[in-house]
């Protein structure tokens, strides 16, 4: 869709200083910001399969290894696994190359859920290390921890040991303590020879993509179904102010959102309305935008063509416009000034199309780029923020704010 | 050579198959050319030209193509063949045949000299010139079995590169399928049957 309308070709400037295309970014409407993907904070709001749409609690997706117990891929070339049922028994089928559990020798199934998975040979040892390992935290901390409870009063008692604290504190340090059985060290198993290798080898290659999919099998082992990995559903906040961007409705099947403050419908959407001309030194090109208001409010929008260092000079004074909300498409357009009239080419309920004169030079013509400045005022569009700011800064409220936006155009 | 006389003997099996099947079908339309079993379904909107023989219990969809100019088509029985399957053959004269219980999916194309029974034809995969293909196969979507290829038994051809493998499970005939194919389309289409052979008793 963004390469159907061409929006590659115009970048905004975030408030970061990256520039990125409007549908990429956010609008703070706290901070009057426009935000990016790198300089806004997202968090992870649901958890859920993509193929059967069932969430799962964060520590119950931990608890599944983050993957979908009952949809299943094909290991051999990635479709969907189809369960069928033969003498009511399951087994999985890919109806794309028809793969099917039998082929993994895999005994069909009473239930269509849970179907093993090739696991970690060295998961216990794993374990006992990871558990050798805490207590050795333990015993490092004890002493530590035995300090912090330590007082000015409770050392005085400690020296008299007149109510037998000594015999408590050893008692406790004693127990804080766990008991230390050593591990043995993992034997480092020997690496198989070159001759063992091609033994054990099946004739059956995998493709690189089989063996991302399931990296535990080894190649003389069938390959299982592979179960869908779960996707997290993320949720948007300005990293400034904290409030919320963007949250989905609740539901994953839901495509509707709760919150959202896209940049498109706060900050005028402008698009080349006609590919440009081929450019040549010194002659005038022009350069057709359109320029549309998708706010829910009325805007006051000043244009000026801005010439700086690698960009191409304008020869357009700045233009000033009115554009009506897209909400309310029926309301008289403001009129065309005289002055500008060989500007606008055409007024079409809430947008315009602008005709800009450049004039290349030569070091323009490798990288031709627009540089152009919008300053915006939006009738009552943040007026919910009144109810809140009346009471904090009461000379603020009510008065729409000039808002900036700095965006260019790759001509080329 | 071998292969050369198994072809052969299919050939002539057929066509006897089909001299006894002519006998016992009684309509013949489109100048006795195309016969066409009764319990079986054709849309009217199908195009077929030439030496055509469809065995019974077959549904063929709207816009489907029998191309039969080059060669005779003999098709056997329970097939299905989904909307603009195009069934051509581009041999010299050559008969191309069709076994029991397959299915031509949705843009498939076929010109092979012999398909066999159980075989799923995937969303536009191409059987080329001359190829054959034996039974219970699976050609998958956008795939193609390349002219002169023979496919053994039980063989899924599937994925970009059109690998091929053996598989163990059979395919499924589509008998519900085709039950509700032969209740459903004759109540929201006209049939070739009815219409020509309407338009001969006028």
């Amino acid at each position: 869709m963004s390469a159907l309308l061409q929006y590659g070709k115009i970048k905004y400037e975030c408030s970061c200083g990256k520039w990125r295309t409007l549908p990429d970014l956010f609008f703070c409407r706290h901070c009057f910001k426009i935000k990016c993907d790198d300089c806004s904070c997202r968090e992870i709001d649901a958890i859920f399969c993509p193929r059967c749409l069932d969430t799962s609690s964060p520590p119950e997706a931990r608890l599944k290894k983050h993957k979908c117990t009952s949809c299943n891929d094909c290991p051999n070339c990635a479709n969907v696994l189809s369960a069928r049922v033969e003498n009511e028994k399951y087994y999985l089928h890919c109806h794309h190359c028809r793969w099917s559990t039998r082929d993994a020798k895999q005994e069909d199934r009473e239930s269509n859920k849970s179907w093993p998975t090739k696991e970690n040979p060295v998961t216990n040892h794993l374990n006992e290390v990871t558990a050798y390992m805490k207590r050795m935290e333990v015993i490092e901390n004890a002493p530590k921890d035995l300090k912090k409870g330590k007082g000015k009063a409770w050392s005085a008692i400690h020296l008299k040991d007149k109510f037998g604290v000594q015999q408590m504190v050893e008692k406790r340090r004693k127990a804080m303590v766990p008991e230390m059985n050593p591990l043995k060290a993992h034997d480092p198993t020997e690496a198989p020879t070159l001759e063992e290798e091609i033994e054990n080898r099946s004739n059956v290659l995998r493709s690189l993509d089989q063996i991302i999919m399931q990296p535990l099998t080894n190649s003389n082992e069938l390959l299982l179904p592979v179960k869908v990995p779960l996707q997290g559903r993320v949720m948007v906040r300005c990293d400034e102010c904290e409030r919320t961007l963007v949250k989905r409705d609740f539901g994953v099947a839901t495509y509707k959102f709760k919150i959202s403050s896209f940049a498109r419908e706060f900050i005028p959407d402008i698009r080349m309305s006609r590919p440009v001309g081929e450019l040549k030194i010194g002659e005038t090109a022009h350069v057709f935008l359109s320029v549309t208001n998708l706010s829910s409010s009325p805007l006051e929008l000043t244009i000026t063509p801005q010439s700086g260092e690698g960009t191409i000079k304008c020869s357009n004074e700045p233009i000033q416009l009115n554009l009506p909300s897209s909400k309310s498409i029926d309301s008289a357009a403001g009129g065309v000034h005289a002055e500008q009239s060989d500007v606008i080419v055409f007024r079409q309920h809430n947008r315009v199309g602008l005709r800009l004169d450049v004039v290349p030079t030569e070091s323009d013509l490798t990288s031709p780029v627009l540089d152009l400045l919008l300053n915006y005022k939006q009738d009552g569009s943040f007026s919910i923020l009144a109810a809140s700011e009346k009471v904090l800064k009461p000379e603020e409220s009510g008065v729409d704010r000039i808002l900036s936006a700095h965006l260019r155009i790759n001509l080329s | 050579m071998n292969a050369e006389y198994l072809w052969r003997s299919i050939v002539e099996s057929v066509a006897r198959s089909n001299l006894i099947f002519r006998k016992k079908v009684h309509i013949m339309t489109d100048s006795s050319r195309v016969s066409i079993a009764t319990s079986t379904i054709v849309c009217v909107e199908a195009e077929i030209k030439g030496e055509v023989i469809i065995k019974e219990g077959c549904v063929v969809h709207p816009h489907v193509v029998f191309d039969a100019t080059n060669g005779p088509i003999y098709v056997g029985e329970n097939n299905i063949f989904e909307e603009f399957a195009v069934i051509r053959n581009n041999s010299e004269g050559q008969p191309m045949i069709i076994g029991d219980s397959n299915i031509f999916q949705v843009h498939s194309k076929c010109s092979a000299k012999y398909v066999g029974s159980r075989n799923v034809i995937g969303v536009h995969a191409h059987l080329e010139d001359g190829c054959s293909v034996s039974d219970d196969c699976s050609i998958g979507p956008k795939c193609r079995v390349f002219s002169k290829q023979n496919l053994e038994p039980s063989v899924a051809v599937y994925g970009p590169s059109n690998s091929h493998r053996v598989t163990s499970t059979p395919n499924l005939t589509p008998t519900l399928q085709l039950e509700f194919l032969r209740k459903i389309l004759p109540s929201y289409h006209h049939l070739y049957n009815k219409k020509k052979v309407t338009a001969a008793a006028q």
